[in-house]
């Protein structure tokens, strides 16, 4: 294991005292200590939002993109140079709301990255509006008579996705979402943890208490191999709220479908000269 | 002199791309230079479809207005057509039909009769008419074996053998019902020597320049006119070796997949038409912050929203110019053919590595579908140029930084994951580290960083082409227009007007000597297909040059040279 110090940034950190997103990023860095990867090996991808600052505070490689877009740009990098691990971060509306469509398409696909959406159903970087996860009648200063929209739930849109690892952490325990990050970074194909975040500025509703009154840790009676009680674990929300590895199936990751990326990673190979040539003989 | 122009007309599934594919296909081996255009002047909708194939003794690279020989499939081509004939034009039809037209040579053929008879398969019916043709212009009807040999070898011997039965009694039957009638039949004894030249569409030539300049990803969501690009990579990724294709969900996803590749160290582009563009405009944008080096190939189609999918225009100039918010350096480069296609891509990657940005090659409907007949592809013609990328990094510098400031704008770039280096991109106003900024003075050098690049770009500008037939005018053009332009300068010379053509293979920035250039003109005549003059308005904006005209064309069909001539006239 190396020494999670060596992640240190020295970027200064812009996020509200007591910030949950603090409880995340000793959770990213104990799981990157546990996996032996060095920051030159880690590629994170994030969007706009308070989450996407986390890699600015972290010494590892970064493309701090545009809102939504982190899982196309993860996707790329990952195709491009598959030795590279590439781990995309963002929060609720950067993911479930802007790259809303991304997120399908990214678990259908099922590229080695890794997702880590920092879910505190509320928009904090511009100061409290609405989120796709904010539940019904939640009051917020773009919904002031509360929201009428139904709230996603990721976990089971996952699930349904075939996406092949959901799992669900909270940061009010940082030791158990780093051993769930872990996890998923080790995971070979796409993985989700969609982390519980209480905001501490914005969102009076979901806070520290209110989760931690409804969250539990999954037994070993869940067994993620099985799809239909995936669902059930996805579903639930309310007075009880699971907590670890919902999901996991054994899909064979993109990169490994792909025999130009048998012999190494792409940025490392070269055009065969002969079959230019080749290509050129069948225009005559 | 041989310049010639076939059409072929039908019900869409007669296979008139098919027919016009293997006359050009072996009228390029006969040593032809051939120019071939699809649904040019198709004029009902739903169902019927136009080629036209161009055949000349010389480079050919724009459809001629009149036809000398018109193949037609069904009784709808025979009425649509007859008048874009030529007199004494040829019209090779099924004699099921009874036609009377006593302006032009008629040559009923019984096209379905014999398609049935020899290629079991009245749909055979093309390659009948095939070998038709080949009789009347008395070619040897081998070669034309050995095309639809080739061109059929995926489908099994039985469609091969079947087919050149057809084209055979095709062949066979004009040969003794029309020997020596015809008004084309001599051409053959003009023919030039045959050279090997090569017959590609202009989609083949942009996906094969990305290739021999290295591409290694390209990701794109399918858009017509574009998409033929992204099929040629995806059907070759894996015979080359090292090149990657994904279909994205969306533009969106797109282009930020090729600049997360391009990210990683990989040759990335994507391609797309007008509304796929408006898509990524965000991503271009955010590739112009991060200092990404991206290719984009944009193929255009008129718009605005749908428009017309299968045709051409030159109607996004200014939006590619535009596209994207905040102001950031990017190249337009505008390939004529194909030959400048493959040419356009290998500079667009180079400027694109070289200066850190995004580079838009911008084509159209008419440059991508066409068939274009070219004397030879010389893929190491510009050499592979990765600027400023290492997979090194020299520990004695200290700690890399991404946007390191630099005199020409440009800061190193390292391979992530090579070098123990760590880099920050960041699409905030960022610092040297790649760290987000609201630092006034660290906004200044940053902006001025990226813009400096432009000085670069624009030293490097590809001068335009000039075809200099006199100094009475310029018709200047750009893109797709290069041949029409051309040929009607020469034919204005037939009417005692001195028109030079100046052609623009790249439309932004411009080459710095443009202004002393067009300058000299008496007077400055822009040939454009859209209805605003853009790119007359651009070269304004950019020389203080104000065209005294412009011919326009925004009805979706593809300039010819007759077209600019009629309205050159009409200028007065």
């Amino acid at each position: 294991m190396l020494d999670p110090e060596i992640y240190k940034s020295d970027d200064e950190v812009a996020w509200c005292p007591g910030c949950y997103n603090f409880a995340i990023l000793r959770a990213v860095k104990q799981a990157l200590a546990e996996l032996d990867i060095a920051p030159h090996q880690v590629m994170f991808s994030s969007g706009i939002g308070q989450a996407p600052k986390l890699p600015h505070y972290l010494k590892c490689n970064l493309f701090n993109g545009l809102h939504g877009r982190t899982l196309p740009v993860a996707t790329g990098l990952k195709l491009a140079n598959h030795a590279l691990h590439v781990i995309a971060e963002g929060g609720d509306g950067d993911g479930y709301a802007e790259g809303g469509n991304h997120f399908v398409h990214a678990m259908r696909r099922n590229a080695g990255v890794t997702y880590l959406v920092h879910d505190n159903q509320i928009y904090g970087l511009t100061k409290g509006q609405t989120s796709p996860t904010s539940d019904l009648g939640f009051v917020t200063a773009t919904t002031p008579y509360g929201s009428y929209n139904a709230p996603e739930h990721p976990l089971a849109l996952a699930v349904a996705c075939d996406c092949s690892f959901v799992a669900r952490g909270f940061a009010g325990d940082a030791e158990h979402l780093a051993g769930l990050i872990a996890r998923a970074i080790a995971h070979p194909g796409f993985a989700l943890v969609d982390i519980l975040q209480p905001c501490v500025t914005f969102n009076q509703v979901n806070t520290y208490q209110w989760y931690k009154q409804r969250v539990y840790q999954l037994g070993s009676d869940h067994d993620p191999a099985d799809r239909a009680a995936a669902f059930v674990k996805a579903m639930e929300w309310g007075d009880r709220i699971p907590v670890g590895v919902i999901y996991t199936n054994d899909r064979p990751p993109l990169e490994s479908l792909l025999p130009q990326l048998a012999k190494g990673p792409l940025i490392d190979q070269d055009i065969d000269g002969g079959a230019r040539e080749d290509l050129l003989a069948r225009f005559r | 002199m041989v310049d010639l122009s076939i059409i072929v007309a039908g019900a869409a599934g007669q296979g008139m791309q098919t027919i016009s594919a293997i006359l050009a296909k072996a009228l390029t081996r006969q040593g032809y230079y051939v120019h071939c255009s699809h649904d040019l002047m198709s004029r009902i909708r739903g169902g019927h479809n136009v080629t036209a194939v161009r055949i000349s003794d010389r480079p050919v690279g724009a459809p001629a207005e009149r036809a000398n020989i018109l193949v037609a499939l069904d009784r709808d081509s025979i009425d649509l057509h007859a008048g874009d004939m030529v007199p004494d034009g040829v019209m090779v039809f099924d004699d099921k039909y009874k036609i009377q037209n006593e302006k032009l040579n008629l040559f009923p053929v019984p096209l379905e009769q014999l398609a049935a008879e020899h290629g079991r398969d009245k749909r055979m019916a093309n390659a009948v008419a095939c070998g038709a043709v080949f009789s009347l212009m008395s070619y040897d009807v081998d070669p034309l074996a050995d095309t639809l040999g080739d061109i059929f070898s995926a489908k099994g011997d039985p469609v091969v053998e079947a087919n050149i039965r057809a084209a055979r009694a095709g062949y066979g039957f004009a040969e003794r019902e029309f020997r020596g009638v015809c008004p084309y039949c001599t051409l053959h004894e003009q023919r030039a020597q045959p050279q090997r030249l090569l017959l590609l569409t202009g989609s083949e030539a942009i996906a094969y320049g990305a290739l021999v300049s290295g591409v290694r990803f390209l990701s794109a969501y399918p858009m017509s006119p574009a998409t033929a690009v992204m099929e040629y990579l995806a059907a070759r990724q894996r015979e080359v070796g090292g090149l990657l294709v994904e279909q994205a969900e969306d533009e969106i996803a797109a282009v930020n997949m090729a600049i997360g590749a391009a990210v990683a160290g990989a040759r990335a582009m994507t391609c797309t038409s007008g509304g796929g563009f408006a898509l990524m405009a965000e991503g271009l944008s955010l590739a112009g912050m991060t200092e990404v080096p991206l290719v984009v190939y944009v193929a255009q189609r008129p718009g605005p929203a749908t428009g017309f999918p299968t045709r051409t225009e030159q109607g996004d100039l200014l939006f590619a110019l535009h596209a994207g918010h905040g102001e950031f350096a990017r190249a337009i480069l505008c390939p004529g053919d194909a030959a400048e296609a493959v040419d356009a891509m290998a500079r667009a990657f180079n400027l694109a590595d070289r200066y850190q940005t995004p580079v838009i090659v911008l084509g159209d409907q008419q440059l991508g579908d066409c068939h274009w007949t070219v004397d030879t592809l010389d893929a190491g013609r510009v050499p592979i140029d990765r600027g400023k990328l290492r997979d090194t990094w020299d520990r004695s510098q200290g700690e890399y930084r991404r946007y390191q400031l630099s005199p020409d704008g440009v800061s190193p770039r390292l391979v992530p994951g090579k070098t123990g280096q760590v880099q920050y991109w960041d699409s905030d106003e960022h610092s040297e580290e790649g760290h987000i900024t609201e630092s006034a003075d660290v906004r200044r050098q940053m902006v001025a960083k990226r813009l400096h690049k432009m000085k670069g770009l624009a030293a490097e500008a590809l001068s335009p082409a000039v075809h200099d037939r006199g100094d009475d005018v310029a018709l200047v053009g750009f893109g797709s227009s290069k041949h029409a332009v051309r040929e009607a300068a020469d034919a204005l010379a037939g009417r005692g007007v001195k028109a030079s053509a100046v052609h623009f293979a790249q439309a932004y920035p411009l080459h710095p000597d443009t202004a002393g250039l067009l300058g000299e003109s008496l007077k400055v005549v822009v040939v454009e297909q859209n209805a605003t003059g853009q790119f007359a308005r651009l070269l304004h904006s950019e020389t203080g040059i104000r065209p005294h005209g412009s011919i326009l064309r925004f009805d979706g069909r593809p300039l010819t040279a007759q077209y600019i001539v009629d309205q050159y006239v009409a200028l007065g």
